[in-house]
Order: C-alpha cells, then sequence, then structure tokens
C-alpha cells in the first residue's frame, strides 16, 4: 500500500478518513455486531447448530446453487457481451437495455414470475414435465431464479472490457497463424479473464445472499430444497435469535474465503 | 515472393474504396502505397494480406492463386498501425507467438524458440528489453517489436500499416531509415501504406499514388516526382506554387524558382512576405500583385539574393521551367 497523497483528490487524511468512517457505519460495524451476539454461544454450542444435518444440506444447496448460477452466467453473460459488442442488428438496443431489468424487478416478483413458467403445470413446466424434467421446487429451479437474478454481473463487466479489445489484436494472432482456437485461448480469454471473474465474484456473493426470488420456485423442503437464507429465515420466526446468528456468522466466514481465494487468484492472473 | 493483384474490386456499402486495381510487385522489392485518407491504401494492404475479401479479382504469389486463401495460410507478416501488441504477455512472448501457435508438428522447441526470438529482438535492438510488458514501451520501441513479431514466422511478405504513422517526427525518420536498412539486409517483398509524401520517396523503391479508390501512376520516387502521370500526383507530391502569367496559368514547385535582388528581364516582382530558415534551405514567401495566392520560393541558404534580406523588401522571381 502506497501512502502518499494522490494528485487528483486532495487531502488524503480526509478521503482515507471518511472511506473508514462509512465503512465502519455501513459494512463493518453490522457484521461486527453480529460477531459479538454470536460470541454469546460457546464453541460446542455454535458448533452443534451449525453442524446440524438441515444447516449442512443448505449450506450446500445454498453455495452449490450460487457456484452454479454464477457459472451458468459467466458463460452465458460472456456470450451475451460479446454479442452486443461484436455485432449489429437490429433490437440490439432494446436487449442491452434488457439486460439490466432483473436488478430493477423486486425479486419475489421475479421469484414468482418463474415459478408460475416453470412449476409443473406451467407455460414451459407442462413441456419439461413430459420429459420427467422437474423444474420449480428443485434446486434446479433454485439455481434457475438464482441466474435470473444475477444475469447482469458478467455481462456488465465483461462488455466495456471487451469494446476496449481492437479488432487488429485478432487478425494480429491470425496473420501469425493462431487458430480461431487459438485466437480465444491465448488473446481473448487472457483479456477478459479479470473482469470476467470479477462479474463471476460479484454473481456468485449475490447468489448466496439471493432470498426473495428463490423463496417461491424453491418449495422450501428442508435438507432438500431449503437455501440458508430461509434457515435463517425460520429460525428468526421461532425467536431463536442466537440460532439464526450462528448460521449467518458460518454464512459470513464461508463466503469470506470463497472471496478471499478468488481475489488471490484474481491477483495472480493480473500478474500475468 | 512476387505479388500479382488483378481487378481487384471492394466496396463498404455504397461506398467504393478500390476500383478495378491492377498492380505487380516484384520479389524482394520494397513498395508504398501512397495517398490521401480514404483513397482505398489501407483496403487494399489487407486484402493482399487476406484480412479483407475483394468482392472481385485475384491476389496471385508467386504465381499461385491465394485469393482464397486463409491469412493464417498466406504466411504474411504484418504490422498494425497501432502495433496490435498483446497487453497480457511479455514482449518476448509477443514475439515468440507465431512460433507457439504452429501445429504441434512443425513448432520448434522451447529452446529453439527462445534463440530464436533473443535473435529477432537483437536485429531491433531491443534484447533488453525481453521481460517487460508492451505498456512500458514507447511507440517507437512497439512498433520494432510489432516487427519483429511479424518477422518471427519467417513470412515471404512483409506489409505495414502506416507503420511510423502513431510517431513523433524524429523516431519516426530515424524508424524509417532503419526499416530501409533492414529491407536492404533481409530483401523480403515489402509494401507499405502511408500518407506521407515523404516517407514514401524516402524509403520505397516504387510508388504506388493512389486516390478515391483507383491508381493514379506507379513509378519509382523520381519518376512520379519529376514526371507526374497528372495534376493529382503533382500536387500529392509536393508544394506548388500557381502563378497567373497573362493570359496562362502556370505551376511550379517552391524550388524551381530563381531570385533576384535587381529586376531582371522576364522576372516578376514580389514583397517579402516572411523568411523562414529550414536548414539546409530557406523558404521566402512572395506577394505578388494581381493575385490571391503568395508564392513560395526555396533556395539554398547561401543564395546571393538572400544577403540581408528583410521583409517588406522587393524581391524579383522568375519560375526555371518556363
Amino acid at each position: 500500500m502506497a501512502l502518499r497523497p494522490s494528485p487528483v483528490i486532495p487531502g488524503f487524511n480526509l478521503t482515507l478518513g471518511y472511506t473508514l468512517v462509512y465503512l465502519s457505519l455501513i459494512v463493518l460495524l453490522p457484521l461486527a455486531g453480529m460477531l459479538v451476539y454470536a460470541s454469546k454461544l460457546s464453541w460446542p454450542e455454535f458448533y452443534a447448530i451449525v453442524s446440524h444435518d438441515r444447516v449442512l444440506a443448505a449450506l450446500k444447496l445454498s453455495f452449490g446453487a450460487a457456484l452454479a448460477a454464477a457459472l451458468l452466467n459467466g458463460l452465458v453473460g460472456t456470450l451475451l457481451a460479446w454479442v452486443l459488442v461484436r455485432y449489429r442488428f437490429p433490437g440490439r438496443k432494446i436487449i442491452d437495455a434488457l439486460i439490466d431489468l432483473p436488478f430493477a424487478l423486486p425479486t419475489a416478483v421475479a421469484g414468482i414470475a418463474l415459478t408460475a413458467l416453470y412449476a409443473p403445470r406451467g407455460w414451459v413446466g407442462q413441456w419439461a414435465n413430459e420429459i420427467a424434467l422437474k423444474i420449480a421446487y428443485t434446486p434446479l429451479g433454485i439455481i434457475l431464479a438464482l441466474t435470473f437474478v444475477t444475469l447482469p454481473f458478467v455481462v456488465r463487466t465483461v462488455q466495456p472490457v471487451l469494446e476496449d479489445i481492437p479488432r487488429e489484436l485478432e487478425e494480429a494472432a491470425s496473420c501469425l497463424g493462431a487458430n480461431k482456437f487459438q485466437v480465444l485461448r491465448h488473446v481473448l480469454i487472457p483479456a477478459l479473464l479479470p473482469a470476467w471473474l470479477t462479474g463471476f465474484t460479484l454473481a456468485f456473493a449475490r447468489a448466496v445472499g439471493e432470498y426473495g426470488s428463490v423463496i417461491f420456485i424453491a418449495g422450501n423442503m428442508p435438507g432438500k430444497t431449503e437455501i440458508l437464507p430461509l434457515l435463517i429465515m425460520v429460525k428468526l420466526d421461532q425467536y431463536d435469535y442466537l440460532g439464526a446468528t450462528a448460521i449467518g456468522v458460518m454464512m459470513l466466514a464461508v463466503s469470506f474465503v470463497f472471496l478471499l481465494l478468488i481475489n488471490l487468484l484474481q491477483r495472480r492472473i493480473s500478474r500475468g | 515472393m512476387s505479388i500479382e493483384v488483378q481487378q481487384v474490386n471492394k466496396a463498404f456499402g455504397n461506398f467504393k474504396a478500390l476500383n478495378e486495381i491492377n498492380l505487380s510487385i516484384q520479389s524482394g522489392e520494397l513498395v508504398a502505397l501512397l495517398g490521401p485518407s480514404g483513397c482505398g491504401k489501407t483496403t487494399l494492404l489487407r486484402i493482399i494480406a487476406g484480412l479483407e475479401k475483394p468482392d472481385s479479382g485475384h491476389i496471385i504469389f508467386n504465381g499461385a492463386d491465394v485469393s482464397r486463401r486463409d491469412v493464417r495460410k498466406r504466411n504474411v507478416g504484418f504490422v498494425f498501425q497501432h502495433y496490435a501488441l498483446f497487453r497480457h504477455m511479455t514482449v518476448f512472448d509477443n514475439v515468440a507467438f507465431g512460433l507457439r501457435m504452429k501445429p504441434r508438428r512443425q513448432r520448434p522447441s522451447e529452446s529453439v524458440i527462445h534463440d530464436k526470438v533473443l535473435e529477432l529482438l537483437r536485429m531491433v535492438q531491443l534484447d533488453w528489453l525481453a521481460d517487460r510488458y508492451p505498456e512500458q514501451l514507447s511507440g517507437g520501441q512497439r512498433q520494432r517489436i510489432a516487427l519483429a513479431r511479424a518477422l518471427a514466422v519467417e513470412p515471404e511478405i512483409l506489409l505495414l500499416d502506416e507503420p511510423f504513422g502513431a510517431l513523433d517526427a524524429k523516431v519516426r525518420k530515424e524508424l524509417r531509415r532503419w526499416l530501409a536498412n533492414l529491407h536492404e539486409e533481409i530483401n523480403l517483398t515489402s509494401v507499405f501504406v502511408t500518407h506521407d509524401q515523404e516517407e514514401a520517396m524516402e524509403v520505397a523503391d516504387r510508388i504506388v499514388v493512389m486516390n478515391k479508390g483507383v491508381i493514379e501512376q506507379i513509378g519509382t520516387p523520381a519518376e512520379v516526382y519529376e514526371n507526374p502521370a497528372n495534376e493529382f500526383v503533382y500536387h500529392f507530391l509536393g508544394d506548388s506554387n500557381q502563378l497567373q502569367l497573362d493570359d496562362q496559368q502556370i505551376q511550379f514547385r517552391p524550388h524551381e524558382v530563381l531570385l533576384s535582388r535587381r529586376a531582371e528581364p522576364e522576372h516578376r516582382a514580389g514583397v517579402v512576405r516572411d523568411i523562414r530558415p529550414l536548414g539546409a534551405i530557406t523558404r521566402v514567401t512572395l506577394k505578388v500583385e494581381g493575385q490571391e495566392l503568395p508564392i513560395e520560393a526555396e533556395v539554398v541558404r547561401d543564395d546571393a539574393s538572400l544577403n540581408g534580406l528583410q521583409r517588406g523588401e522587393t524581391l524579383y522571381f522568375k519560375p526555371k521551367a518556363s
């Protein structure tokens, strides 16, 4: 970390101080409060809560589905960004604007709409049903809802970077004998990877914490389609505040480890 | 390797970029495509490279029609105006790229690649930068790395698109002399695009002057300068003066003029507006009565007429040609 004043924004002390106060009030204090509250539990009590079968099942589902959704969006989002940047077609602007809609829509509305569509009697669900594929009320439905909610992240992080990659770069690579796959593998992907990873991380983090859209389509069967945020709500409904906090702390710890790993990976990539 | 361009046409929408282009380039020649922006010179270069497909016509390398051959198979080195270096790779990896992309059976071993890359970097005098990233280099250095990268795959033709366009004047001059020397050494058939007539004159064996999608003239620098095929070529290759003489208008280059302090037969009078010493020559701007456009005269700096000359004095001039 460089402790020298930035030439653009004056007052290093002021800006740093403001940043720290802001971060403390908005992010650190609520999290610290949670930790303090959870410290009322002894280690064995804490362990007993978080190692409960139902909690572990929800943990696996929450993180697994979030990872699946983030990966899916990592693929499809990159493809979308590619199409929007590289091709000119009627309706491109409209599609571009549509990308952000999942952010604007209340997540509950998204959840209900998706459930209506993909339930066994819904428009899409009945076709899926015929090939014995159940979407709503299964982990598949949860992944679907999470994919919908986190769609913009990868698109919006990859898009500007892709716009900045000149066509010449690909042409230079083909002149040097690289085939399409090699251009993708050695020129485009390395240039996009840092931005892609950022988008992926955002999508993943958002998906882990998502609640509103999932609870409608998940079916919420304990141990099967119950996600961690819902479990926390269940505990709260039963006035089990300590139990809810313990699960919250565990989610926080697991998320932190994940994000830290991705961050380290990103630093290694950008260093080349 | 010789290049033959036959009846090539290319349009972008309604815009006709190239119109019936015919051109033949001999093996080992260094040819400049010269013209104003939008004249189609870059499009022609890209068609030769295979980066662009002509609407009709043929490109022939050493007698073989390559019109339908993919860029990757044409074995041309292409140097882009803005270098197009791979930002996430070191200078070394950039130059090694072409060798590493070869199909496994033709790919040299890493140690051979290493030696070859260092040899190329020594040739462009930048071997000490092997571990740097492109963004840490100056424009001139980047351009030389781009050249080394293009040469790594041993192309039979070297194509350069405005290779010095983005560089400042001094680096530009150095680099184009360097390119001319390099061409002497390796004698690779080379075509470069430029809008700078001085650059074309200084470097090329032959110049192809283009305008609005057609070739106006092909010839050695001396030919196109001394015997321009038409008005366009005449004007594009250098500054010119227009002078109204009685009932006719004549044109001459700034250096094609005699100056005198005293009135002499066939000389016209002009008032000195500006005196610019430009090194070996000095440019004098004259205002001639009865005409809007000033006359520019370029004479050697120790020309007798310049001795103690001041603005506002009257000078007598005569176009050499007439």
